[in-house]
């Protein structure tokens, strides 16, 4: 890829990436935001109100899929290295790049059994939301796996992106 | 040969499962075993809704599910959601195993959109209100408790128009929530009241009957399409047997829950004046149920 | 053969270096189309999996402990520590300050990293300067950290919970955490006391009366977010899930307003980092649900409990070799995801043998935290040793000590199931 190319793809790919990463933001706010409120409405205003749950948890969906793919661009998410280590370094660069290409296909499937089951849920309905199809609660897997095949073509084309000091993310275990 | 996946919420020896793995029993032998029903109960495979899609998918073959499922696609069946729509859990059983019974089957088992084919009703008891405060005997009594319903809010609406406050919450909270005092009680049949360990929660239990809704065996639409017509008439045949089967089951199952509420210290009160309950729901019955009104006199009818 | 094929390809995945996450979908996959399964079921429990309210508290107490952690809270936790110990002028007193205060952090927040490196940040090098030797102070940090995994509120109790399909609820892990948590931070203190005589460690000093009525004063805005949690979950105020989202606001309003040192314009970045966090390990759950999916349709559970059974029919024994197992798993691979597969496996066997999930839940979290503290895979060893500025070499040389002990509180906690399981009882559950 020449070198204007490359620089254009980078750009497509950081604007994927931070549109995600906003969106997700904004979203993890609200359902912080949200579950205080059904606490506040059921002792102060003495009605509760059954709608912040689900829709905490299916903005918590979202927030899962579209960060996920966002986490395999910064490589946040966790990996076993003692194999790969012991391997002579021929053979280390051919199993990483088989891992790439594996997760490739792992999107691709995202990508097409995701639309499938999003066609085949859609005339069910939300039991919370009757108007909300149940397909669309399944779209982030698709929208995710979108994301994740240009997030390895552009690891496999051009390479990772610089981290961003995301090695610092917040602590799990 | 062909293994047929069957799921349902409860475990093994609850009535609606231990119906299908019976079923199953009868299918291997009249098909010399080429047909055969593998049984995932206790949620193995997920909740009613996983199942559901599972079945639209072709990954599951059988599920039980409630009749609330469908009623997105196929309206009618929400007629059976209403308060108070049967007198009883006979009347009921009439109305299912009558042409109307057959007739909503048939409307889901012929709607594309719904993915599948209706097997059979299942009885899931009444549905009655519990809870820690006091013994409900009039409707006065609930006046201010805070019970748990279903989701739909045309349930909750319900709990509210008796004089109670509706709280929708997950079924796997209600145990914890009646507890610390999130609710004061909730309303379900006897056997979940017994299952789901509310008896050590709640002491009142009142016999209001206020819900009676059957539920539904289903088919993969896709599955049952990849079935003989000799076999799709035998799982029908079957099914049918399974419907009546599972009523003398599930009367087993209330019977020894509510030997166990007794023998639990649970106090019982069946002696309650329907009326006055029946007479407080008509605003739910005017904000949902207009659309049914043909259906309606159609079950009242039934005798 | 089914699920040599499943378990098979997901080590083949792992060993390649594939995110673990992915590889259990990829595996998950593999075993459907082996089984002939429509790939769209796979993807129904993709989100499916994380689709649940009780899993709305993992990114509460994530986001809680995480504005605790970098508002200044732990630094607080720590005075309040040394106001405490102080006053005992007890000899190797730095030791006992900073393992009083992980306990107390592990009551705000559920990451065994995150209490190293909140509490290992302000006492190691407090340690050091006062002549404890590096390694000593690092052992120390990250072995007190694991109470954080076991002490609520948790967020690994919540994958525990989920992972049992909501068999096991929350408030009783939580409560069933409590005692055996205090027992291992008890227990590390001895050792300490016992390193303290024979090494010569420095007298603890106390604070003067009027620093720490002030110290005190700060730490309680931190130690009320205890209350709240745990307190509201008992009396019925909130249910887990509220809980973590006000322990939230609750942190929020501390930091932004009472402390008053983290600045507005940081806020966006620790959301951020928050959601890398949470997005990573909800993505686990996604794709552990696939797994559990897959291995149930193979009756894999069935299968492992006929295994069990063969070997022994002893749940003594088997606590032993379900302990063996995981200590070795843990060695290899990380807490949440061994969790997330385990468990499903394992509960079938675990109740066939009469034992109660609520507690196993517990030697399993414990089990697998002490599995954070070995190589080749140990992410609160590594981050540990950076903190205390040391290299994993010399730690492991003089953690073994501390391993034995954590051994041994493991084996309490194991064959007594009384210390788990007696406040859930007296709660009713
Ligand atoms: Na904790
Ligand atoms: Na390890």
């Amino acid at each position: 890829m020449s070198n204007s190319a490359a620089g254009i793809f980078r750009r497509l790919n950081d604007a994927v990436y931070w549109t995600g990463a906003v969106v997700a933001c904004v979203a993890l706010v609200l359902v912080s935001a949200v579950i205080p409120w059904a606490v506040y409405t059921r002792y102060v205003l003495n009605s509760a109100s059954s709608w912040p749950e689900p829709t905490a948890v299916l903005l918590t969906v979202g927030i899962t899929f579209i960060g996920s793919a966002n986490c395999y661009r910064q490589r946040i998410h966790m990996n076993m290295t003692v194999g790969t280590n012991l391997l002579p370094p021929l053979l280390r660069r051919a199993s990483l790049f088989l891992s790439e290409i594996l997760m490739g296909v792992i999107a691709i499937f995202m990508v097409i059994w995701g639309l499938r089951l999003v066609r085949t849920t859609w005339d069910n309905s939300v039991d919370e939301f009757p108007w909300l199809s149940v397909g669309i609660t399944y779209l982030p897997i698709v929208v995710s796996g979108a994301m994740m095949l240009l997030f390895v073509i552009e690891r496999l084309t051009i390479g990772p992106p610089p981290r961003d000091g995301a090695d610092a993310h917040v602590p799990v275990e | 040969k062909m293994v047929l996946k069957a799921s349902d919420v409860h475990p093994l020896g609850y009535p609606t499962v231990e119906a299908v793995v019976r079923m199953g029993k009868k299918l291997e032998t009249a098909t010399n075993g080429r047909l055969t029903i593998q049984m995932f109960p206790s949620m193995q495979l997920g909740g009613e809704k996983e199942m559901i899609e599972q079945a639209q998918l072709g990954a599951l073959q059988i599920a039980r599910i409630s009749v609330g499922a469908v009623g997105p696609v196929v309206d009618d069946v929400n007629v059976f959601n209403m308060p108070f729509v049967f007198r009883n859990s006979k009347h009921m059983e009439k109305v299912i195993d009558g042409e109307i019974g057959d007739e909503l089957l048939a409307k889901i088992s012929a709607n594309e959109k719904t993915g599948l084919i209706a097997l059979c009703w299942m009885n899931a008891g009444s549905r009655n209100v519990y809870n820690n405060k006091r013994p409900i005997r009039t409707i006065a009594d609930l006046k201010g408790l805070k019970v748990r319903m279903m989701g739909n809010p045309l349930f909750v609406d319900t709990m509210n128009a008796l004089g109670g406050n509706g709280v929708a919450l997950g079924f796997d909270q209600v145990f914890s929530s009646m507890q610390t005092g999130v609710v004061d009680g909730a309303e379900n049949n006897p056997p979940s009241f017994i299952a789901q360990n509310h008896y050590q929660v709640a002491k009142y239990f009142t016999m209001t009957e206020h819900l009676i809704i059957p539920e539904l065996l289903v088919f993969s639409r896709i599955s049952w399409q990849k079935l003989s017509p000799e076999d799709q008439a035998l799982m029908k045949k079957l099914s049918k047997e399974a419907q009546q089967e599972q009523r003398v089951l599930w009367y087993e199952a209330e019977n020894a829950a509510i030997e166990k509420m007794k023998a639990a210290g649970t106090e019982i009160i069946t002696d309650v004046d329907k009326k006055p309950f029946q007479d407080a729901v008509k605003p739910v019955w005017n904000k949902y149920g207009a659309k049914y009104a043909a259906m309606v006199k159609r079950i009242e009818a039934v005798q | 053969m089914d699920i040599a094929v499943l378990l098979l390809s997901m080590c083949f995945f792992f060993a390649i270096g594939m995110p673990i996450a992915y590889a259990m979908a990829l595996s998950s996959l593999v075993g459907a189309l082996w089984i002939d399964l429509p790939i769209g079921a796979v993807m129904q429990q993709l989100a499916s999996g994380v689709g649940k309210v009780s899993m709305l508290t993992i990114p509460f107490f994530v986001l809680a402990g995480a504005i605790m952690a970098e508002g200044g809270m732990a630094r607080r936790l720590v005075d309040f520590a040394a106001v405490v110990v102080g006053f005992t002028r007890i000899r190797g007193g730095l030791s006992q300050v900073n393992i009083l205060a992980t306990t107390i952090m592990s009551g705000i927040s559920g990451s065994s990293v995150a209490d190293t490196s909140a509490i290992g940040s302000v006492m190691i090098p407090q340690m050091a300067a006062k002549g404890y030797p590096r390694v000593f102070a690092t052992n120390v940090t990250i072995s007190a950290s694991l109470q954080a995994i076991i002490v609520p509120p948790s967020h690994n109790s919540v994958i525990y919970s989920l992972a049992t399909g909501g068999v096991v609820s929350i408030t009783s892990l939580f409560l069933a955490g409590v005692l055996p948590g205090l027992l291992l931070g008890f227990s590390l203190m001895v050792l300490c006391l016992f390193y303290a005589y024979r090494d010569k460690h420095p007298k603890g000093e106390p604070v003067p009366i009027r620093q720490a009525v002030k110290m005190l004063g700060d730490a309680m805005w931190g130690i009320v977010t205890l209350a709240i949690v745990l307190g509201g979950i008992l009396t019925g105020v909130f249910t887990p899930i509220e809980a973590g989202a006000i322990a939230c606001v609750w942190a929020f309003f501390v930091t932004m307003f009472i402390y008053r040192d983290y600045k507005w314009s940081e806020l966006p970045l620790l959301v951020y980092k928050t959601l890398q966090t949470v997005a990573m390990v909800l993505t686990l759950v996604a794709t552990a649900s696939c797994f559990g999916y897959v291995a149930a349709l193979m009756q894999m559970p069935a299968k492992m409990t006929e295994f069990f059974v063969a070997i022994s029919s002893n749940k003594y024994v088997l606590l032993m070799w379900l302990n063996i197992m995981l200590l070795v798993l843990g060695t290899a691979l990380d807490l949440a995801p061994l969790v997330l597969i385990c468990t499903p496996i394992l509960l079938p066997v675990v109740k066939s043998f009469g034992i109660d999930p609520v507690h196993f839940g517990i030697v399993m979290l414990l089990n697998l935290g002490i599995g954070l503290l070995t190589p080749p895979v140990g992410t609160t060893l590594f981050v540990g040793c950076a903190i205390g500025k040391v290299s994993v070499d010399e730690v492991m040389r003089g953690i073994w000590p501390f391993y034995y002990v954590m051994f041994a509180v493991l084996m309490i906690v194991t064959y007594v199931p009384w210390l788990s399981l007696a406040l859930p009882r007296m709660f009713g559950f």
